[in-house]
């Protein structure tokens, strides 16, 4: 054998003739086989494991916990009268961690509510009008005019947070949080609700005296939403 | 602040300029060993490659947000750095200590890195690149025949108090960083084991479903595994040497990297949080310090940096014959050249984020090609003095086999990778036209 045969073995055997230098070697080289070792149980089974449970976008199932609050105002309108009145969102007493999801208005003739007059019914109308109020103006669901002339109170309806409906649904995304990020914006119901409310009253009913004027009572009822979600 | 501008394009630039420079240098130096002449025609290809592979990343960023159709990009991206990295796992194994020095085996060489490259490129290519990360476990025999290199020649330096072999242990030194570069800047990070988080949030970013295959990440393992380890080592060597024989620039570079890494690795823990917020909550942006700070360093070594210690190589270790009259203007040309290069884009890149005007920064580049000029005699002279091929050292060793081998037989190499980028290049543009 000779140390320039140019064998695999003796090009070897020559590289590896430093005792010394195969000690520091075979540090080397246990040091990678340790590194590897430790590291690559976080990156191929603990991080693996975690990044499988994203390989494919989760289901949840999205509910609502809902609450509302109401408020109520009665104003007297005289014959062909037309009002406007105005609801501050701030005066709304809204919980922790709650969004507004839409608003009803009711509107009720005092007829309608029950006071034996002996009149005709009135004809009363109801408009939410369109403003400032951050709300889903264009959703089609909403109900924002309404007239009665039958004793039976209007409902008005204004969906206030996109695409709200109380209903539970079914997301697909990567983790818990991207799921409830629909549903954790502020901002929405932000603003004066502005209804406007007019009246033609019915007089001519026999023996009756003149009916010129009606008590509408209004009722805002605000319904709140908080979602939670869960892995389905 | 100014966005940073992509590094890309320069590196392209830089790598196909010098490696066709280095081929064309090469073959007008027909005196050099065996050793150069196989070591350089490798190293001169490798460069090339991974310019070509640049130059098509540089086309998909410049044109992502255009409609263009920018498959053949990828497609060509990909291949090309699949030869750099098959070329790269070979080369260790005939630069700087020839483990394989039978003209039988020097005379495959062309053959099996043609071949393995072919059944990469189109493998790959028919899995869309899903397994790519795996390839890169090909460097793990070349990283121990290199280590062996370094710590062999360093300990017959320093025990033995033979002077001529820090020749290659610089060599397998310098070469390690080459290779390994980015990974070796990652060390403190890979050795408190938080780069699996990082991989995890590339994989969410980049869409999990193609990136959570076991087999890539065994790769991305691996790499970050030999980036740390080789940086503990050289810095255990050098500071080995650093004691008996004095602080050398080679040191100097070992211990940059050092610091780089343990900073880069604190900073890395630091922000674990905005790593994991896309495992958790949604993906939040990295703070600009932190993103200028990797630009500058982990970036900048391998895009500018890596060329540069190839041309070192080159040169320094007397591979092209830079000596020769005929050679001699294009090599100071080369140098001068790339040296300009990486130290504009670095100025272009200063200030992007720092507040200097452009009068100050075109005056502090008019100052660096000053220098550079009127240095040019000195560090070429300096390069080409100091220059020795390690075959030399080998030789006198008696630990190199002079194999029967003709020039022509040497060129088939050149000749087989010609063929094989021409090829490549084929293939890629008929597969995106048919996909």
């Amino acid at each position: 054998m000779t140390k320039d045969s140019g064998n695999i073995r003796d090009v070897l055997t020559n590289l590896y003739s430093n005792s010394t230098a195969n000690r520091y070697i075979a540090a080397t080289v246990l040091a990678l086989v340790v590194v590897f070792s430790y590291t690559g149980y976080d990156t191929l089974v603990y991080r693996h494991d975690v990044i499988q449970n994203f390989s494919e976008d989760n289901e949840w199932l999205v509910t609502f916990e809902t609450t509302s609050d109401t408020m109520q105002q009665t104003v007297v309108l005289q014959d062909e009268e037309t009002r406007d009145l105005t609801f501050d969102m701030a005066d709304f007493s809204v919980p922790e961690g709650y969004r507004i999801g839409y608003i009803e208005a009711q509107i009720a003739g005092e007829e309608t509510a029950g006071v034996l007059s002996g009149n005709q019914c009135d004809s009363i109308a109801g408009d939410i009008v369109r403003n400032e109020l951050t709300a889903q103006w264009d959703d089609p669901s909403n109900n924002l005019s309404g007239q009665d002339s039958s004793c039976i109170p209007i409902t008005l309806q204004l969906s206030i947070y996109p695409e709200f409906d109380g209903e539970d649904r079914t997301v697909s995304s990567i983790n818990e949080f991207q799921a409830l990020m629909g549903w954790t914006d502020d901002g929405w119901g932000k603003g004066i609700l502005l209804l406007t409310l007019e009246l033609d009253t019915n007089s001519n009913t026999p023996f009756v005296g003149v009916d010129d004027d009606e008590e509408i009572t209004i009722d805002i009822n605000v319904v709140m939403f908080r979602a939670s979600v869960e892995a389905i | 602040m100014a966005e940073l501008e992509s590094m890309t394009p320069v590196a392209a630039i830089v790598c196909i300029l010098l490696g066709c420079t280095s081929l064309l240098l090469l073959k007008r130096s027909p005196n050099r060993g065996w050793i150069d002449q196989m070591g350089g025609m490798m190293l001169g290809w490798i460069i090339l490659f991974t310019g070509l592979s640049y130059a098509a990343k540089a086309v998909r960023e410049a044109l992502e947000d255009s409609s263009v159709d920018l498959d053949f990009f990828r497609y060509s991206q990909n291949s090309f750095f699949l030869v750099s990295t098959i070329l790269g796992a070979s080369f260790t194994f005939f630069y700087p200590y020839p483990i394989l020095q039978k003209s039988s085996r020097i005379k495959t060489a062309p053959y099996f890195v043609s071949v393995l490259s072919l059944v990469l490129i189109v493998s790959m290519l028919l899995l869309d690149y899903k397994y790519i990360g795996t390839t890169k476990i090909v460097y793990i025999p070349g990283f121990i025949v290199l280590i062996s290199v370094y710590f062999r020649f360093l300990t017959d330096e320093i025990k033995n108090g033979d002077e001529t072999a820090r020749r290659l242990s610089f060599a397998a030194g310098l070469i390690i960083i080459a290779l390994h570069g980015a990974e070796m800047t990652w060390w403190l990070a890979q050795l408190i084991s938080i780069n699996d988080e990082f991989i995890g949030r590339s994989a969410i970013e980049s869409g999990v479903s193609d990136f959570s295959r076991i087999p890539t990440w065994i790769g991305y393992n691996v790499m970050t595994t030999i980036g740390a380890v080789a940086t503990l080592t050289l810095a255990a060597g050098e500071t080995w040497r650093a004691q008996v024989k004095g602080v050398s620039g080679f040191t100097i570079i070992t211990y940059l990297i050092l610091g780089v890494g343990l900073i880069s690795g604190i900073a890395d823990y630091a922000v674990l949080d905005i790593v994991n917020s896309c495992m958790y909550t949604v993906c939040n942006e990295f703070p600009e310090s932190y993103s200028i700070w990797y630009t500058f360093t982990t970036d900048a070594l391998v895009l500018l940096f890596t060329p540069l210690i190839s041309m070192y190589v080159l040169l320094n270790f007397d591979v092209i014959d830079s000596g020769s009259e005929e050679n001699r203007w294009l090599t100071r040309i080369i140098v001068i050249l790339m040296l300009l290069i990486v130290s504009s884009t670095m100025i272009e890149l200063l200030q992007s984020f720092l507040p200097v005007s452009q009068m100050i920064s075109s005056a502090i580049l008019a100052m660096v090609v000053a220098i550079f000029i009127g240095w040019e005699e000195r560090i070429m002279q300096k390069l080409i003095e100091q220059g020795e091929s390690i075959s030399k050292k080998l030789s006198s060793l008696k630990e190199i086999h002079e194999p029967e081998l003709d020039a022509s037989e040497l060129e088939s190499f050149s000749k087989a990778m010609g063929a094989l980028l021409v090829f490549t290049v084929v293939l890629c543009f008929l597969y995106s036209s048919i996909t």
